[in-house]
């Protein structure tokens, strides 16, 4: 068991979570008088980067983190803007 | 999900774009109560009648007097309690969950399921885990204006009833 994905699966995969969460959120509160919208999110994910034929990435938790030891780590800064629709 | 291959699952931990939404709907209820709380509290002052009892010298002594009042009259009104802008930011590991259920293609774009648990003092505990390993995510939330179609539905209310002020 491999405990790693691409990295562009991994950062697609966590631009399409946000994205899914934040148009529940707006979809569950339409019409409401209380509208709150996220502008920003900031992403910090620590993880383990490899390369060997393809760049993958694990993101740090426990067993990832007991497998490769925290010294490894890597740190992967995402932000995430709120882009109007037009 | 449970013919899914499983890498690092933790217990107690959520699929992340339901972390994302309940944080921001978190915001929403939080706005609600506060307005419901400025509602209760309007009815309140509304009810409660004001008494200033006073003495006037008049000529031969004193005489006692009284000005009452509606509590919103004398001005006494509620404060709303208005969220201008709110950060969160959640100390959290994500773990990943390979699925090939067809049904859940938009949340897991190629094939995976992104979950993310908390890092608490129960799961640092319990995996040896430290705080400070962890990864982070920080929303930051601001209020957006209600939709025009309800502006403009308020808008009526308030010209086809407008509040009554009793005549003198």
């Amino acid at each position: 068991m491999q405990p790693s994905i691409t990295f562009f699966s991994f950062v697609s995969s966590l631009l399409a979570s946000v994205n899914q969460g934040v148009n529940e959120a707006i979809s569950i509160t339409e019409g409401q008088s209380n509208v709150f919208i996220a502008p920003k999110i900031n992403l910090q994910v620590r993880c383990t980067f490899n390369y060997t034929d393809t760049l993958t990435v694990a993101p740090s938790n426990a067993t990832v983190s007991n497998l490769y030891g925290p010294t490894g780590e890597s740190l992967l800064n995402l932000e995430f803007k709120l882009k109007p629709k037009g | 999900m449970s013919s899914a291959l499983s890498i690092g699952t933790e217990l107690a931990s959520v699929p992340f774009d339901q972390m994302v939404q309940k944080l921001l709907l978190a915001m929403v209820a939080a706005q609600d109560e506060a307005n419901t709380s400025f509602i209760e509290g309007v009815e309140q002052l509304a009810g409660t009648t004001v008494e200033i009892k006073y003495k006037k010298a008049t000529g031969t002594g004193e005489e006692e007097r009284t000005i009452s009042g509606n509590a919103l009259a004398f001005g006494i009104l509620p404060t709303l309690l208005q969220i201008q802008t709110g950060t969160i930011q959640i100390k959290m590991v994500i773990t990943m969950q390979r699925s090939s259920q067809a049904e859940v293609s938009v949340k897991a774009k190629g094939g995976w399921l992104f979950y993310s648990a908390s890092v608490d003092a129960k799961y640092s505990s319990k995996y040896s885990y430290s705080v400070e390993a962890s990864s982070y995510i920080e929303i930051k939330v601001a209020p957006a204006p209600p939709p025009e179609p309800l502006m403009k539905a308020i808008e009526k209310i308030a010209q086809d009833a407008p509040p009554k002020i009793p005549a003198d």
